[in-house]
C-alpha cells in the first residue's frame, strides 16, 4: 500500500470490551522479541534475537532464534531454535541439523531454521483451550532447508524445505523432504518448464541454488471433526504447509509422507478453485485448532503480489512469479467443500475495489491467528501492522510496528501472536485503557492547519454534483 | 573326483571360472542349463538346497565335484584354491551383472591373503568390478586389493569392538582402523559407514543395532581417524542381503535417523545413504 510520509506507531485502536487482551509478541526489526500489552507497553524485550517468528509458551517462555546464516551463503538459514526463559537464559537448544562449512567461517551445526516450527502440546504454536505447547520436554517440528539435487525439477541446485522431528534430547526421529514429493504436487508442463529453467534462484557462494517451493509455514493439524468423521487425509498427526513460490497449499501424511490433501498450485482446474481465485505467494496456511471458532477450517494469509509458475506473460515474461495481484486477502476455507467460510480482504476493509485495493496488501510475510472470541489477529507484515477483527470485520485493536531497521529499511515483522495473561506469570495483569480511532480529517500534526481553516470559500454555478466510482479511469467491482 | 560346470549363455561369471579352471590345467565338463535342460533340472532338484536364487533367478556357475556344490564365481574360485578354509571371506553375493561383492578380507585367515588376492585379481581381470567389505582388520590386505584396478571398498562399523568382535570373529586396532578408513575414504567409490545388521541378542536370538551401537562406532572411528568432518554413511542390511534377516522384522526407517543421530555426535556430516 501506499504510505503517506508521517503517520503514527505504536497502538492506534483499542477497544477492550470486543477484544481477546492479552500480550502480544513481534520480532522488532533489527531488536529482538518485543511482548507488549493491549497498549503497546513493551513487558520484556529479548534483545538480539531473531525469531522467526517469535512464540510465546506458558510461563513466559520464548522460542526464537539467536541468528541467521551469511547471506552469501544461503537463504534465511537460522543457526538455531532455542528456548528462553524470561530472563534470557536459554534452557533448550536444537543446531544439529547440518554441520556447516562456509568459507572464512568457523565451521558450526545450524539448525538452518527457517519460518516456522511446532512444539509437541499444540499444533499451530498460538492459544487454544486445552492445548498447551510442553516447555519441559517433547518433540518439536522445524522446518528447515536442505542443498539438493534434483534433475527431475532442475539442472541447478535446488535449496529444498525439509522438516524435521527432533526429541527433547536432539535426536531427529522423522524428516520429510520436499522435492522427494514433486510429482504428487500437480504441477502442469507450463509450470514445470518455467520451474525447471529458473527454480527461484538465489545468486548464493560458492554456487547459487534454486527456493524452488518455498515453505513458510509447517503446523501440525491436530484433533479435529473432520477425522473424527473419518475422513483419514486429516488425521491429527498430519502437517499442513504452504509453499509461496507454487503458490500451493498442502497436507502431508505423517506416516507415509504422501500428499493426501491440497489447493493450488493452479486455481483455474476445478469450479471450486475458481470459485476461491487464485491464492498467490501466501503465507501462515494452518488448520484453526479444535477447540477455537472455527476449529477444522483452514486460515491462509493470501498475499498477493506475486508467486507461482506458469506459461510467459506480460507481467512475467520467463513464467516466474507468474501470478500477480495488488491486494491480500485473509481466507478461511473449509477443507472438505472447499468453500470460503470468512474472509477479510479490501472489501470487508471497507475499501473501494480495486482502486483502493492495495489499502490492505503485504506482497511477503505476514500470517493470522483464530483467537477464542472468534476475533482474528492479523499481521499484516510488510508495513508492520498489526490488528484485530471481529467477525464481522470491525478493527477492534491495531498496531504500527515503530521499528524500522537499519539494515532492511522497513518495518516489517513477520509474524505477531496473542497470547493470554496467565501466560505470563511474570508480570501483573496490566490496566487495559482504551484507545478510540482518532478522526484523521480532523487530526493534525504540530503546526498544520485545522481542519476546515478556510480563509474564503466560494460557490461556482453551474456545477454538477459528484458522482460514483463509475467516473473513475478503472471500473469498480460495483460497475459489474 | 569330475567337476562339472553348470553355466548359463553369455554369463560373464561364468567365463571367469572356465578361465580359471583352464589356468590352473583343472579338467571339467559344462551343463548349459538351455542347452541341456534336463541334466541340469535334475541337477538343481537333487541339490536344491545348496542352490540359492537372487532376485532374477539362479546365480551361475554352478559348481560340483561329486561332493560339494558351490555357486558364483567368488566361491568356486576361492574353493579351487583353498578349499573350505577361505568360505568365512568369500560369501555370495548380493551384487548382480557387472558387480560382485560378498568378499571380506578382513576374515581371511592366516596365511590364505596371497590367495585372496589371486581371486580378486582373477574376478577383476574378468571384467567384473569387484566390491570389498572390511571391518577395519588387515589394511595391508586391502591396499593390496585397492591397488588391483576395479576394485572399490567399503569399511562397515557394526558398534563397539566387542560388538565386532562378536559378529565378526575379531576387532581393529586403533591403527588398523585408522588405515583402513584412510585407504577406503581415498579410493574411489569408497565408503565408510555404519551398517545396521543383526547383532548377538539375548540367547540364540538376534536384535536390530540400538542407538548405543551406533554411536559406539562412531566415537572409535572419531577417535581413530581424528577426523570428525570424514563422509560417513548410514546403511541396513535388507532381505536381499541376508535372507530371513536371520528372524528379525525388517529395520524400521525411522531407526536410520537414531542411528545417523547418535553418529553425528562424533562424525559431524553421518547422513543416510540415499
Amino acid at each position: 500500500m501506499g504510505h503517506p510520509t508521517i503517520y503514527p506507531s505504536g497502538v492506534t485502536i483499542y477497544d477492550p470490551e470486543k477484544c481477546w487482551s492479552g500480550y502480544t509478541i513481534f520480532q522488532a526489526q533489527e531488536v529482538g522479541a518485543v511482548l507488549m500489552d493491549m497498549n503497546g507497553r513493551e513487558v520484556n524485550v529479548w534483545k538480539g534475537v531473531l525469531g522467526m517468528p517469535n512464540k510465546i509458551f506458558p510461563g513466559g517462555t520464548l522460542i526464537t532464534s539467536r541468528g541467521r546464516r551469511s547471506g552469501k551463503y544461503s537463504v534465511q538459514d537460522g543457526i538455531d531454535l532455542v528456548q528462553v526463559d524470561w530472563e534470557g537464559n536459554i534452557t533448550w537448544k536444537f543446531d544439529q541439523v547440518e554441520f556447516i562449512e562456509d568459507a572464512g567461517e568457523t565451521p558450526r551445526w545450524m539448525a538452518r531454521y527457517h519460518h516456522d516450527f511446532q512444539r509437541e502440546g499444540n499444533p499451530v504454536g498460538y492459544y487454544a483451550p486445552g492445548m498447551e505447547p510442553r516447555v519441559d520436554g517433547g518433540n518439536t517440528l522445524v522446518l528447515s532447508h536442505r542443498n539438493v539435487r534434483n534433475p527431475k525439477i532442475s539442472d541447478k541446485q535446488l535449496l529444498d524445505d525439509l522438516i524435521v522431528e527432533t526429541t527433547w534430547d536432539g535426536d531427529i526421529v522423522w524428516e520429510w523432504q520436499c522435492s522427494d514429493h514433486f510429482d504428487e504436487f500437480g504441477f502442469r508442463e507450463a509450470s514445470k518448464n518455467a520451474l525447471c529453467r529458473n527454480p527461484n534462484y538465489r545468486p548464493t557462494k560458492p554456487e547459487g541454488m534454486g527456493d524452488w517451493m518455498h515453505i513458510n509455514s509447517m503446523s501440525c493439524l491436530g484433533p479435529n471433526k473432520w477425522y473424527d468423521a473419518g475422513d483419514e487425509r486429516f488425521h491429527p498427526e498430519n502437517l499442513i504447509v504452504d509453499g509461496r513460490e507454487a503458490n500451493i497449499i498442502f497436507i502431508i501424511e505423517k506416516k507415509t509422507g504422501k500428499v493426501v490433501w491440497k489447493l493450488g498450485p493452479d486455481y483455474d482446474n476445478s469450479p471450486e478453485a475458481r470459485a476461491i481465485g487464485w491464492i498467490i505467494g501466501q503465507h501462515h496456511a494452518h488448520m484453526i485448532p479444535k477447540s477455537l471458532p472455527g476449529g477444522g477450517n483452514i486460515l491462509v494469509f493470501d498475499n498477493g503480489g506475486w508467486g507461482g509458475y506458469d506459461n510467459p506473460n506480460p507481467g512475467s515474461p520467463t513464467g516466474v512469479k507468474a501470478a500477480l495481484r495488488d491486494y491480500s486477502r485473509v481466507l478461511e476455507i473449509d477443507p472438505v467443500s472447499m468453500k470460503i467460510v470468512w474472509q477479510y480482504t479490501p472489501r470487508e476493509a471497507g475499501f473501494l475495489e480495486p482502486m483502493d485495493s492495495n489499502r490492505f496488501y503485504s506482497p511477503f510475510i505476514s500470517g493470522m491467528q483464530r483467537l477464542p472470541n472468534g476475533n482474528t489477529l492479523i499481521t499484516e507484515g510488510s508495513d508492520g501492522r498489526v490488528f484485530e477483527v471481529t467477525p464481522d470485520h470491525k478493527i477492534v485493536w491495531e498496531f504500527i510496528s515503530p521499528y524500522w531497521g537499519k539494515h532492511v529499511p522497513m518495518n516489517m515483522t513477520y509474524r505477531a501472536y496473542r497470547v493470554p495473561y496467565e501466560w505470563v506469570p511474570q508480570v501483573e495483569k496490566p490496566v487495559e485503557t482504551p484507545i478510540k480511532p482518532l478522526d484523521v480529517t480532523t487530526f493534525r500534526v504540530p503546526g498544520a492547519a485545522a481542519f476546515g481553516d478556510r480563509a474564503k470559500e466560494v460557490s461556482v454555478e453551474g456545477c454538477e454534483p459528484y458522482g460514483g466510482s463509475n467516473a473513475l479511469c478503472v471500473a469498480s467491482v460495483e460497475d459489474n | 573326483m569330475s567337476i562339472t560346470l553348470y553355466t548359463a549363455p553369455d554369463c560373464i561369471r561364468c567365463k571367469i571360472v572356465k578361465a580359471f579352471l583352464a589356468e590352473r590345467n583343472i579338467e571339467y565338463g559344462t551343463v548349459d542349463f538351455k542347452e541341456n535342460a534336463q541334466e541340469f533340472n535334475t541337477f538343481y532338484r537333487t541339490n536344491r538346497k545348496a542352490i540359492y536364487r537372487n532376485p532374477e533367478g539362479v546365480e551361475f556357475p554352478l559348481f560340483f565335484d561329486g561332493e560339494t556344490v558351490k555357486q558364483g564365481s567368488g566361491e568356486i574360485i576361492a574353493y579351487l584354491l583353498s578349499g573350505h578354509v577361505m568360505e568365512a571371506c568369500v560369501t555370495r553375493s548380493d551384487l548382480l551383472h557387472g558387480q560382485i561383492s560378498g568378499l571380506y578380507p578382513s576374515r581371511c585367515p592366516e596365511g590364505q591373503e596371497e590367495n585372496f588376492v589371486t581371486l580378486v585379481d582373477r574376478l577383476s581381470k574378468g571384467g567384473l568390478h569387484v566390491v570389498v567389505q572390511s571391518d577395519g582388520r588387515k589394511p595391508e590386505l586391502l591396499k593390496t586389493l585397492l591397488g588391483i584396478g576395479n576394485v572399490s571398498a567399503i569399511l562397515n562399523l557394526a558398534g563397539s569392538a566387542e560388538t565386532h568382535a562378536a559378529l565378526y570373529g575379531g576387532a581393529p586396532t586403533k591403527e588398523e582402523l585408522a588405515a583402513s578408513a584412510e585407504l577406503v575414504s581415498a579410493s574411489e567409490g569408497g565408503i565408510v559407514r555404519f551398517l545396521a545388521q543383526p547383532l548377538p541378542g539375548e540367547g540364540d536370538a538376534k536384535r536390530w543395532p540400538g542407538r548405543e551401537d551406533a554411536a559406539e562406532a562412531a566415537s572409535m572411528l572419531a577417535e581413530a581417524t581424528g577426523k570428525p568432518t570424514m563422509p560417513y554413511q548410514i546403511a541396513a542390511v535388507t532381505a536381499d542381503m541376508i535372507p530371513g534377516l536371520q528372524g528379525l522384522e525388517p529395520l524400521p526407517e525411522s531407526e536410520l535417523l537414531i542411528y545417523r543421530s547418535a553418529s553425528r555426535k562424533f562424525l559431524f556430516k553421518a547422513d543416510i545413504a540415499k
